[in-house]
């Protein structure tokens, strides 16, 4: 072993740029899928942090009303209480309710001078830390929700008001004002947490108990605004739910949905799966399958690949080594002996490559913003993690076994004499199979690069196309509480008074934000009133034309006519088909409390994500009127404030607006978006996965292109006599090139055109998360082939070129 | 005998050509001897030297090693005859680049799986022998070819082989170290061990006993040189 390993020592000596190409492409290979495996594992491991995450279960369910159904992941308060008042099996429930706003600006949150926005903050049930799992730092979790005024923080928010003091017994408020106190805080929770919290309130106020009215808790069950979370107990049977859900929709839910021609129904899911459930709505954001699946694919591409490279480089050196070789036989050495040797060489490039790729991973972690661009907190602790450090040996093991058992078979089955003699002629087969190799190295970088330029692709149709509104230089400032709001003439005046402001309207929520689905009632095309679910939201003066919306039948809304701010509708086009209207005007429609009619028809407009194909939807006029509303009440109304821009001297316009606002509401900062950048947001995973797929084809075809260069090499070195004897007979250095370049750009082209029919397959399931696609343009795949080519071309011909370019004499001295 | 051969031919098959290179040869070794082929270039000697050293099989004919019939042996079964019996010294020497002088002559030892103390003793002895102590460490591109000859001889012993075959020993060395080699090849040849030596030199068959010459594949003499 010993004699083995000092002899590969110095062969590597006497053959640097072979090792260094193999080392290199081995490492990127190992680094890159290691990285990529650490992502995985942090998404397939979400919640089970949690203790008990194999007895928690979230409750989601699907609203039915005339036949159009809605799936929630939001569920009735009351689901949970009265779930587990019928089933001795679930030992508990826990309900999280959002309180930060709609909108998604977060919850204000004030202590002394400091006020700061927080998105993830819930009211829940004070037995919160009995079913999840927290590290506490400071305080009681038996006790610390007990009192209606108390609220657990996080790590991350103790630490922004209080820097490093215990702040147990801190007062914090919300808008209202009511004093909070600080009971616990706990660690920030883990990256691959699917629900994610800084602040949970106490649910137990007088406001919010449940109520004991039998007929308010029926119509309580149609509403959906709680995540519901049960802990079961460990006897407990999930394919028995479908049972408990359709007995509790019988014995509580049945009567109510006659009347409104409705269903319910139910499903759990598991907590470690939540994160993977994207079929419902009202959802915190998810992981997506098909992500994880690319990735995996991309991991393994990137070992393949490397592992082809020396595989591909350690047969074509091949001849090299065929005196010792045959030597080594005739003295002895079984074919089992020899194998081991080369299986050995393999294995020691491969635990080099791995510590080179684990250096690697770690300079990456700590260096770039790779954890942005995964969107997810990827960490790499080998010491505390012995999992992690037998995972990446086995790596680095079954690397080497796969990279060195062609090489290993193939060296040591050669007859001894031809070999030693200088006669071995490489057999077809071996060549077919370095071809075979480079082949499938291309096609892989191929189809990555046009996976990387149909996402792009599809990308830039996103940002490009025509949502129905306009999203550009629109600025949305947020303005909380009725007191601002009531100031709204006057804001209008005021920034009225800046020429760079050419309009203002307002909105609870933003287009591209979920609007709130719910019952209604509405004429169908004979005038008859049916039930339906309609998504809709409230808009204030001038919305449609802030907003760029195009009216097709009917008009806007009126300041001048009364009877629009109580009861009339403005809807798309979609919601005409629909109902399938032939005068849409005067339609009526009942949305709770709010009663009117169809006083216009506005052109389709894509007010959610172009994942989404437009549905029916409605906008009323909004009311500023907060004269019925209790006071408490008061300082959590927000209204968003779109301002239509010049987009000259932007940064002097925000200025303005901000001084204009800071006199309107000193109590909260101010907070402004863009609206395109805000839509943006929408495709965030996207852009993330497109520059990741990016990075990854780059670091595929630079693994490839370090294997050609090796190959280009070698092939050179052998045919060093035959250039020198063409060179001798005229040839130039570029026929030289083009000789040497020919064979493998045959190959590339064919991995190419493979590239592309397995491109074309795969980007379609994720262009099919697109209810608006781009037409697949043919020329990107000639754009991936000609890219692919002209890199491997690029390779060799710098090999080629040095060879090409020397003294003849150089090849014919070794005739 | 170590060696009997019965009408060995070894033919040569691509798709176009089919070479005859051993025709039809019956030859005999006996233990002890010191037997030379000769022949002009392209007559088969080479070909003759590896298939009857066992490193390459004949295509017909009837070949018995000590007594052994390997005709038709798998190289499995011709190594494991080759490495216990028979030495090998060739004319580009063929030692190993990236080992020492020392691991060169090692290597057999360690193919044999022969213990490390017995195998350090007995390199240092033929080390010894052949006068190259000093160069244990170097790189047989640090050497002279009579040096690297002299390391491929002590290579081809250290196995203890009842058979040498020499291929052109000579061949690339100067007329000093090629007589130097010879006369190693003879002191083997006066304590016991057999010698085929394939050649052009006909001074170097002098040191022979006796001179089989080859022409197109075939024995056409076969003589004593009264040596």
């Amino acid at each position: 072993m010993r004699n083995y390993l000092i002899i590969l020592l110095r062969t590597l000596a006497r053959e640097k740029l072979y090792a260094a190409i193999n080392i290199a492409g081995l490492a990127l290979g190992i680094g890159c899928a290691t990285i990529l495996g650490l992502f995985l594992r942090n998404e397939l491991t979400f919640d089970r942090h949690h203790l008990q995450h194999d007895r928690i279960y979230r409750v989601v369910n699907e609203f039915t009303v005339n036949g159009n159904s809605d799936r929630f992941a939001l569920t009735s308060p009351l689901l949970g209480p009265m779930l587990a008042a019928d089933n001795p099996q679930i030992k508990a429930y826990v309900r999280f309710q959002s309180n930060a706003p709609a909108d998604g600006g977060g919850i204000a949150i004030h202590h002394g001078n400091d006020t700061y926005y927080w998105k993830h903050s819930f009211i829940v049930d004070v037995n919160v830390f009995d079913v999840f799992t927290h590290h506490v730092i400071y305080g009681n979790p038996k006790t610390a929700l007990q009192d209606g005024a108390s609220v657990a923080v996080s790590e991350t928010f103790a630490r922004k008001y209080f820097g490093t003091r215990n702040p147990i017994g801190q007062v914090i408020s919300t808008d209202s004002g009511t004093p909070t106190r600080i009971t616990l805080v706990f660690a920030d929770l883990p990256s691959n947490t699917h629900l994610k919290y800084d602040l949970l309130f106490s649910r137990n106020l007088p406001a919010l108990r449940d109520t004991d009215n039998p007929e308010l808790r029926r119509q309580a069950l149609w509403d959906a605004g709680n995540y519901t979370y049960l802990l079961v107990s460990p006897d407990f049977d999930p394919k028995s739910w479908p049972r408990i859900s359709d007995e509790f929709y019988k014995r509580h839910m049945e009567s109510m949905a006659a009347a409104i021609h409705g269903q319910w129904r139910s499903w759990l899911q598991p907590l470690t799966a939540t994160h993977f459930q994207s079929e419902v709505e009202y959802d915190e954001p998810n992981g997506n399958r098909i992500y994880l699946y690319g990735c995996m694919a991309i991991a393994l591409f990137l070992l393949v690949t490397a592992c082809i490279n020396y595989t591909n480089l350690a047969t074509a050196r091949a001849m090299r080594r065929a005196r010792s070789i045959g030597i080594r036989k005739i003295l002895g050495a079984s074919r089992g002996v020899l194998a081991l040797q080369f299986l050995g060489e393999a294995l020691f490039f491969a635990l080099v490559a791995l510590l080179l790729g684990t250096l690697l991973v770690a300079g990456i972690l700590h260096l770039t913003p790779i954890n942005s661009l995964l969107g997810d907190e990827v960490r790499m602790d080998l010491l505390g993690d012995p999992a992690l450090l037998l995972s990446l040996l086995g790596t680095g093991l079954l690397v080497g076994l796969v990279s060195g058992a062609y090489p290993a078979l193939y060296l040591s089955s050669w007859a001894p004499v031809a070999a030693m003699t200088g006669r071995y002629v490489p057999a077809k087969a071996g060549r077919r199979v370095r071809e075979g190799l480079v082949l499938l190295q291309f096609t892989i970088s191929a189809v990555v690069i046009a996976c990387t330029l149909l996402m792009y692709a599809q990308m830039r149709y996103v940002a490009n196309k025509s949502l129905g509104f306009e999203k550009e230089n629109r600025l949305i400032v947020t303005l909380r509480g009725a007191a601002a709001i009531e100031k709204l003439a006057t804001i209008r005046t005021e920034l009225g008074k800046d020429s760079h402001i050419l309009g203002l309207t307002e909105a609870q929520i933003m287009l591209g934000e979920p609007t709130p689905v719910n019952l209604i009632r509405i004429d169908d095309n004979n005038g008859a009133s049916i039930a339906a679910s309609m998504a809709h939201m409230p808009i204030g003066k001038d919305f449609v034309k802030v907003m760029g919306l195009k009216l097709v039948r009917g008009r806007d809304f009126s300041q001048d006519l009364l009877t629009d701010a109580g009861a009339g509708f403005l809807v798309n086009e979609a919601m005409v088909r629909k109902f399938g209207w032939t005068e849409p005007l005067g339609k009526r429609i009942r949305l709770g409390p709010r009663g009117g009619k169809v006083i216009g028809v506005v052109e389709d407009f894509n007010f959610k994500s172009l994942h989404s194909r437009i549905e029916p939807f409605a906008m009323w006029p909004i009311s500023d009127d907060f004269s019925t509303i209790p006071a408490a009440a008061r300082p959590f109304q927000q209204r968003l404030l779109v301002l239509d821009v010049s987009g000259t001297e932007v940064n002097e316009t925000l200025e303005y607006v901000a001084r204009v606002m800071a006199k309107i509401d000193p109590l909260h900062p101010f907070e402004f978006e863009f609206l395109d950048r805000q839509l943006d947001n929408l495709y965030k995973t996207e852009h993330r996965l497109m520059q990741l797929i990016g990075i990854l084809a780059a670091v595929c075809i630079l693994i490839a292109c370090l294997g050609l260069f090796g190959l280009a090499a070698f092939t050179t070195e052998q045919r060093s006599r035959e250039i020198a004897t063409r060179k001798v007979l005229g040839a130039s250095a570029w026929q030289i090139i083009t000789l040497l370049s020919r064979p493998i750009l045959a190959l590339v082209l064919v991995a190419a055109a493979v590239a592309s029919v397995l491109a074309y397959l795969g980007i379609g399931e994720w262009l099919a998360s697109f209810a608006y696609r781009a037409t697949m343009n043919p020329l990107l795949f000639v754009v991936a082939a000609l890219a692919t080519a002209a890199v491997a071309f690029v390779t060799v011909a710098l090999q080629a070129y040095k060879t090409a370019s020397s003294d003849p004499v150089v090849g014919l001295r070794e005739m | 005998m170590i060696i009997e051969t019965e009408n060995l031919r070894k033919i040569y098959r691509t798709e176009v050509v089919e070479t005859t290179a051993v025709d039809g040869i019956n030859f005999g070794l006996s233990e002890g001897q010191f037997v030379t082929i000769m022949g002009p270039s392209g007559c088969g000697k080479s070909t003759l030297l590896h298939v009857l050293g066992l490193i390459d099989g004949a295509t017909a004919g009837s070949y018995r090693f000590l007594g052994e019939d390997v005709t038709g042996y798998a190289e499995s079964k011709r190594a494991r005859i080759r490495k216990a019996n028979i030495g090998f010294v060739f004319q580009s020497f063929n030692l190993i680049e990236e080992l020492t002088v020392f691991e060169n002559v090692e290597l057999p030892l360690l193919y044999a799986n022969v213990p490390r103390h017995e195998r350090r003793k007995r390199v240092h002895a033929l080390l010894e022998r052949m006068d190259i102590v000093p160069r244990a460490d170097h790189f047989p591109a640090q050497l002279s070819g009579g040096q690297q000859q002299r390391v491929a001889v002590a290579r081809a012993l250290v196995n203890k082989p009842k058979l040498i075959l020499a291929d052109e020993p000579t061949g690339n060395l100067d007329s000093e170290h090629g007589a130097e080699v010879m006369r190693v090849l003879l002191e083997l040849n006066k304590e016991g061990t057999s010698i085929l030596m394939v050649t052009h030199s006909a001074s170097n068959a002098a040191f022979s006993g006796r001179i089989v010459s080859l022409l197109d594949g075939k024995i056409v003499a076969d003589r004593a040189t009264g040596n």
